[in-house]
């Protein structure tokens, strides 16, 4: 199925990005996504993947052999844990189609590592990649971001549970639960906290 | 302690009043039950004014106490002192009274709502900088108990260091007594100890204050420091060297905004009290619970919002109609009475023709503007109302707006004088004027009676399905002003107010169970509101109308002499040609006439002219006009109005209300500005001549042109 990804030509290795923010080299390498393997495409489109993840690949690639880990690359990753297989996400994160081609191919034989590595490394996960239920703990905030800072009056501030609630049609605005209140945000200020120990909770 | 069996006679009952001294702020969170508080401890002994120089309103109350008596002043519900709105502003100089006119409060009752005791604290450890008595009330405690959360007071009270915390009851009223009890000792509390969350910047600004002498308070500090006050920053600045202050913020707040380390530290004081004094039981939700949870989801809740809509509508067409039969009926019969007790003359015509005809086609609208004003009350209650902001933020974006343009919006349904008001909530001013101007547009319970009228005189009464043709029809008119008031928000944040992408936050308060009294009292509120209107301004417009219609008078031989020669005319017909000829040459006719020029264009005869040109002070005496003309023209006061309308015609015998006629008007109703008192509150909220003028020629002329190409094109096809 993704074997079609290795003879895709080789690109210029895109450089990394420091926010997190997707800006404008992201969806200039959208289309070429597309080129690469339709079904990624196609899958990554569906909204219906039990949890999406964001990881740093850079530390996942250090586990891979053959991989030049220096490049950074983000790379959100959506796990389709029925299926047991990978897919890539580039919709908001810059990732050089090379390196995710060789990194396709790792993957087959890397999965169960990955598995573990997936628990081991949520790493750099924002409130705006919680899917409803999820219960995470917010780490850092970035409050250069006025908005944000609004937030942080409400209560959203450093080491405290909160829990995904909604979201509305549109995937956009999200619905925060914490300490008995509801907050409603934008995904824009969601970005700006970082969140950690992303625990499932049931729906009540 | 006294007793708690001790009988409580109500002051107030036995003639004895005590003279309110000192007077004390309420204060507490948005949804903390404080408005319930208030109208608890106050009862009817309360006054509505504004705070000078702003719109924010000012609710004043005695409190009347075993011994003595005191002033309450309720603030807007804020959760900071940090911020820049209008609403934290005045509750901040209210409460260090910097208010003209307003003393300063000699104590603080602090409303905090246990549900959210986490931002309740926070705002009260702002609040204890003050220095002031402070005393607690902690509300919602039944819900609290519901949520599986138990909160031992005595230890919260240990962890304040020793503020006095009263749960309090404001549905069945328990505790109350103990609060009154607390609150009339207020004056020995001392002043209450600051919570050690963050000493470096508490002893910077104590330092500070000792330093910089007597006209300095230590809030006055606190705000310069974190610069949420700008004039003391300012000063602060001056008396010190921008260069000290510099450094003492970049020691205190490192590069991050001061409001942010505020808000790090204070939270982290919050969450240890918090876990002294808070027991949340795991919980098991019950059905009725989950069910709730269940229709907060996106999709459930978005169709939940569309199907609510539509059972308003269907709800004030249905369910009104018997009651409304009902009053027409009492209304005519009454006229008729009348004109047979008195015969006819000036003074029975005047009666039955001005007053019980112009009044009466207000007062028929009543029960639907009361249905529609219960709906918009019980989603107010239940919490739903914030919940459609969350759901429509998406919609709203396209337009530029953010979703707390959609409450102003909603409730612009019921008036659009409050909504404008409730838009204070927006914080970016462009977005602010945006809904304003978007806001008239939507359907308010003052259009309901004209398209009540038009729609059941010239809408057949079918059904389309399981729903009823007159009801689709109202929801489009709703729906165009829906559309109506978003294009223009649209085009207005692309041109002349664009402006960076707008925030969208806002505290979602969970499902409540809506209090009959409350619904109660808001909706007799409501619905004598609007027959203070129609007893008054449309009392006397009618009037105006009918001197108008009625003077001066033909004489009788006058009319139509060739009538006389053909006597199989019956007499119907000579009546109806007498009265028309009798209204023609009025003054009112005379005023009509001149300015029909202006509206033929749009198919409307000097009767609807005028009766359009006369609700351009306010839109609800359209109707009552009309009922007004159009029975001073009849001798025949069994047809109801629609009746009428149905039958009236051009000079050259063609219909008036024709159906491209009608749905012009409904056009021009629907987008038009007549109301004087949405201009006056543009004019206060944005402080400016511009907008309402710029409103009301917008609006006006998109009215006519919308009205004029329907008409046009309609009587082409």
């Amino acid at each position: 199925m993704f074997c079609e990804a290795g003879r895709v030509k080789t690109r210029p290795a895109a450089r990394a990005v420091p926010d997190l923010d997707p800006g404008p080299l992201a969806r200039e390498h959208r289309p070429q996504a597309s080129a690469v393997c339709p079904a990624i495409t196609f899958l990554s489109g569906l909204s219906v993947y039990p949890r999406s993840l964001a990881l740093e690949l850079k530390i996942l690639l250090e586990f891979t052999p053959g991989i030049d880990s220096e490049a950074e690359i983000n790379a959100k990753t959506v796990f389709r844990s029925t299926a047991s297989i990978f897919l890539i996400r580039n919709d908001s994160h810059l990732v050089d189609l090379d390196y995710v081609s060789r990194t396709l191919r790792c993957f087959t034989i890397h999965l169960l590592m990955r598995i573990t590595l997936i628990y081991a490394l949520r790493i750099n996960m924002t409130l705006a990649d919680l899917v409803p239920g999820d219960t995470a703990i917010l780490e850092k905030i970035d409050t250069r971001d006025p908005g944000v800072i609004k937030l942080m009056i409400l209560g959203m501030v450093e080491d405290i549970t909160v829990r995904m609630e909604n979201i509305a049609i549109g995937g956009d605005p999200l619905e925060v639960g914490f300490f008995g209140s509801s907050v409603s945000l934008r995904k824009e200020q969601a970005r700006h906290f970082k969140v950690s120990r992303i625990t499932r909770t049931p729906s009540m | 302690m006294t007793e708690k069996t001790e009988v409580k006679i109500p002051v107030s009952g036995i003639g004895i009043r005590h003279k309110a001294r000192a007077s004390i702020a309420l204060i507490g969170n948005p949804n903390a039950g404080k408005s319930t508080l208030f109208n608890r401890l106050t009862g009817l002994r309360q006054t509505t004014g504004n705070f000078p120089g702003v719109t924010v309103e000012k609710h004043q109350g005695t409190v009347e106490l075993t011994h003595s008596a005191f002033n309450l002043i309720d603030l807007p519900g804020i959760y900071s002192l940090d911020g820049t709105s209008t609403d934290e502003r005045i509750a901040v100089d209210v409460t260090l009274g910097r208010v003209p006119g307003t003393e300063r409060p000699s104590g603080l009752l602090v409303v905090i709502d246990a549900t959210h005791i986490y931002q309740g604290l926070y705002l009260l450890e702002q609040l204890l900088e003050l220095q002031l008595p402070t005393i607690i009330a902690l509300t919602m405690i039944d819900a609290a108990t519901a949520n599986g959360i138990s909160i031992d007071t005595d230890a919260l009270q240990d962890a304040l260091g020793g503020i006095p915390v009263y749960p309090v009851s404001s549905i069945s009223g328990h505790g109350l007594d103990e609060l009154k009890e607390g609150l009339e000792h207020i004056a020995t509390i001392p002043s209450p100890p600051i919570p050690a969350s963050w000493p470096e910047f508490s002893e910077t600004a104590q330092q500070l204050s000792q330093q910089l002498g007597e006209d300095w308070q230590r809030i006055d500090v606190i705000q310069a420091l974190l610069q949420t006050h700008p004039d003391f920053a300012g000063r602060l600045s001056r008396q010190l060297g921008t260069d000290v202050v510099t450094n003492l913020r970049t020691k205190l707040f490192g590069d991050e905004p001061p409001a942010a380390v505020e808000a790090r530290h204070r939270y982290q004081w919050v969450k240890g009290v918090i876990a002294d004094i808070q027991e949340q039981a795991p919980l098991y939700s019950k059905i009725g619970a989950r069910l709730i949870r269940w229709t907060n989801r996106p999709w459930p809740a978005t169709l939940l919002f569309f199907a609510v809509l539509l059972l308003v509508f269907q709800a004030v067409f249905t369910w009104a109609t018997p009651i409304m039969d009902a009053i027409d009926s009492v209304g005519s019969g009454l006229g008729r009475i009348i004109i047979a007790q008195l015969g006819e003359n000036a003074f029975s015509s005047f009666l039955a023709d001005g007053v019980i005809a112009g009044v009466g086609s207000v007062i028929i609208f009543l029960p639907q503007i009361l249905i529609l004003f219960l709906f918009i009350i019980i989603l107010e209650d239940t919490g739903y109302l914030a919940r459609t902001s969350f759901l429509m933020d998406r919609v709203m974006r396209t337009v530029g707006l953010s979703g707390q343009s959609v409450i102003p919006m909603l409730s612009s349904f019921a008036c659009a004088v409050p909504s404008i008001m409730a838009t204070r909530v927006i914080p970016d001013r462009r977005d602010r004027i945006a809904t304003i101007l978007a806001a008239p547009f939507m359907t308010c319970s003052a259009r309901l009676p004209i398209y009540a009228l038009l729609i059941a005189a010239f809408v057949p009464n079918q059904s389309v399905g399981w729903m009823n043709l007159q009801g689709l029809v109202l929801f489009g008119l709703y729906l165009l002003g829906i559309l109506g008031g978003l294009g223009t928000a649209m085009l207005l944040k692309s041109s002349a107010l664009k402006g960076p992408k707008p925030h969208f936050m806002l505290a979602l308060p969970e499902f409540r169970t809506p209090n009959l009294q409350t619904v109660a009292i808001k909706l007799f509120d409501r619905g004598r509101i609007f027959l203070k209107r129609a007893g008054t301004v449309i009392f006397v417009v009618a009037i105006l109308v009918w001197t108008l219609a009625y003077f001066p008078r033909m004489e009788t031989a006058d009319y139509h002499p060739d009538l006389r020669i053909t006597e199989s005319v019956d007499q119907a017909f000579i009546d109806n040609t007498r009265s028309a000829a009798q209204m023609e040459q009025s003054w009112l006719g005379r005023i009509g006439r001149t300015i029909e020029p202006v509206f033929k264009p749009l198919g409307w005869d000097w009767r609807v002219s005028s009766a359009v040109v006369a609700g351009f002070p306010a839109r609800e005496v359209v109707v009552a006009v009309m009922g007004t003309i159009y029975a001073v023209g009849s001798e025949a006061d069994d047809q109801s109005l629609s009746e009428k309308l149905r039958s009236a015609k051009w000079p050259d015998g063609r219909l008036i209300f024709t159906l491209p006629m009608v749905l012009g008007l409904l056009v021009f109703y629907a987008w038009c500005l007549q109301c004087a008192a949405t201009l006056a509150t543009i004019r206060r909220e944005t402080n400016s001549w511009r907008w309402p003028i710029f409103a009301w020629v917008y609006m006006t002329s998109i009215g006519y042109g919308g009205a004029l190409v329907i008409y046009q094109v309609g009587s082409l096809l």
